[in-house]
């Protein structure tokens, strides 16, 4: 048997709460559910739990509690090849930093909202549950 | 030519005269008492002075013996001639006396020229092999020492053009090799202080991004989509808290390049410093996360001072105090006066950091991370803080009275 689950959640993992605040909104205004974590264990749990949903992460290279490598090794496992990873960062080296972590795709920041947008919008697809 | 030949030369001259007007048969005894003197001090063939000595060996050297044998010939003929008064002989013999004597000149005119000739190709010879030794000494000094030199130089230039040092390492005991590790020990400090330079700009352009990033996507938000549902009252506080935070970063950095660079602006004036603790400790009290304050602070303490500017040290203390404090623990404030001193004491509490890791944070470009409950945030280390206090005459230092509990102490003059 088939079941077929619409992946269309993004998550924000990101110590700033007004920034996942802002994505929440950003995502509130295109119709993309945002799930929120300030940290990566937080992150974690809700891959553990929402994985299915997840078609995105914006994953911040600073997060408390934990080294940036092993952060992304740990989600880059848990969420599996169909979730993307994109890094958003104020570092001053971003490209760098995206190397260095194995992640394919960044956007430094300040970033604008329509970038967001596009982000948030695209890559939503049907895909068979794990 | 000796001295005792010019003397004797003059003297067989004075004879020739007395002899010249010396009657036949007459005795004379200024010729009597020339013959001594000739005999005593002037003769070389049995004479025995130094230079009647040295002279004869260098008649004997010559080959002219034969003319110390005359000499004596002369002599003794003299003197049988002034006992026989014969004035006649004792012409010719004086006449053959300075005869001798011009011969005994020329010999030794010849000796003195040839000891010239033989100095001046001494100095010669030694002023050739001294140069020839300078230069090889010099050459061997300068395969010595020209490649670290050479190696120093190399590594001064690359250095000025990239920026990075690579240890020298010259193991000698010379001065050279002192040159060289004061070098090391220099360019070391200036890459780490580079180092630092550019870890502290990139925490502080990361620092300013991120209130930016908030500000400019709400701003956005509101001026292009404004979704009906948008909390404005609540966006536009976060744009606030956000923009305000910015321009304390803002300033912050502005004031540190200004104390990097020694030119902080100072304007003192009289105020309540007891005022300005105690308002600061408010302000920030909402800031902190999981900590808070427990101050004793003594009233009506003023000083002449730059308020801005202490204020601006108050919040770097605390924020840096707070980052090292516990949680859920009380950061002990205690602020005093006495004997024309402000103090003011700041305990970390259960910190579990040691008053070195704390001391770090008064060189230049430090960052100290702390958890505002929203995040890690990044403040300007204590470099600032500590130059503003200076600039006001007073200290700021680190105590550890007792483990685990290191204090700030600031003290200033009133």
């Amino acid at each position: 048997m088939s079941e077929k689950t619409l992946r269309d959640s993004v998550l924000v993992v990101d110590d700033s709460e007004d920034f996942r605040e802002l994505i929440g909104m950003i995502g509130k205004l295109y119709g993309v559910p945002v799930l929120e974590a300030a940290d990566c264990r937080k992150a974690l749990n809700v891959l553990a739990v929402e994985h299915s949903k997840i078609k995105l992460i914006l994953l911040d290279y600073f997060i408390p509690g934990m080294e940036p490598e092993v952060c992304v090794r740990a989600i880059k496992e848990k969420a599996g090849p169909s979730v993307n990873i994109v890094l958003v960062t104020a570092v001053a080296d971003p490209a760098l930093r995206a190397a260095e972590l194995q992640l394919s795709r960044w956007i430094g920041k300040p970033v604008e909202p329509s970038t967001l947008r596009e982000l948030m919008t695209q890559d939503s697809s049907l895909r068979k549950p794990a | 030519m000796y001295e005792f030949q010019f003397k004797s030369v003059s003297a067989i001259g004075y004879a020739m005269a007395e002899a010249g007007s010396l009657k036949p048969g007459a005795i004379s005894p200024t010729l009597e008492a020339f013959y001594w003197q000739y005999r005593k001090e002037w003769e070389t063939a049995s004479g025995t002075t130094k230079d009647a000595i040295h002279f004869r060996k260098n008649v004997e050297k010559a080959g002219a013996s034969d003319l110390l044998r005359q000499e004596s010939e002369i002599l003794k003929n003299f003197k049988q001639n002034l006992d026989a008064q014969n004035t006649e002989n004792i012409r010719k013999d004086l006449a053959a006396l300075h005869d001798l004597n011009s011969r005994y000149a020329a010999l030794e005119n010849h000796y003195v020229m040839e000891r010239l000739q033989s100095g001046r190709i001494w100095v010669l010879s030694i002023g050739i092999a001294g140069t020839i030794l300078t230069l090889l000494v010099g050459l061997m000094v300068r395969r010595a020492i020209a490649p670290r030199i050479q190696r120093l130089v190399t590594e001064v230039r690359k250095f000025r053009e990239t920026g990075e040092h690579e240890r020298i390492a010259d193991t000698a005991t010379d001065d050279i090799a002192v040159l060289a590790n004061a070098l090391d020990a220099g360019f070391s400090a200036i890459a780490s202080r580079n180092r630092d330079q550019a870890e502290f700009l990139s925490i502080a352009a990361h620092e300013l991004k991120t209130p930016v990033t908030t500000i400019h996507g709400y701003a956005s938000l509101l001026a292009t989509q404004r979704p009906p549902d948008l909390d404005v009252d609540r966006v536009l506080k976060t744009i606030y808290r956000q923009s305000w935070r910015l321009s304390r970063l803002i300033d912050a950095l502005f004031l540190a390049m200004k104390a990097r660079s020694r030119k902080l602006d100072f304007e003192p004036r009289p105020f309540d410093l007891s005022e300005l603790v105690q308002r600061v400790l408010i302000d920030m009290e909402p800031l902190l996360w999981r900590k808070t304050f427990q101050s004793k602070i003594d009233p009506q303490i003023s000083i002449l001072g730059d308020e801005a500017l202490l204020e601006h040290a108050l919040w770097t203390l605390f924020t840096c105090a707070s980052a090292y404090s516990a949680e859920n623990v009380s950061m002990q404030v205690v602020f005093s006066g006495a004997d024309h001193r402000a103090k003011l004491t700041v305990t970390i509490v259960d910190g579990n950091v040691s008053k070195p890791e704390i001391e770090e944070l008064f060189r230049p470009f430090r960052f100290v991370e702390y958890e505002t409950g929203s995040g890690v945030r990044s403040a300007v280390g204590l470099y600032l803080c500590r130059e503003i206090v200076r600039l006001h005459n007073g200290s700021l230092r680190v105590e550890e009275n007792s483990r685990n509990r290191p204090e700030f102490v600031m003290e200033l003059a009133r």
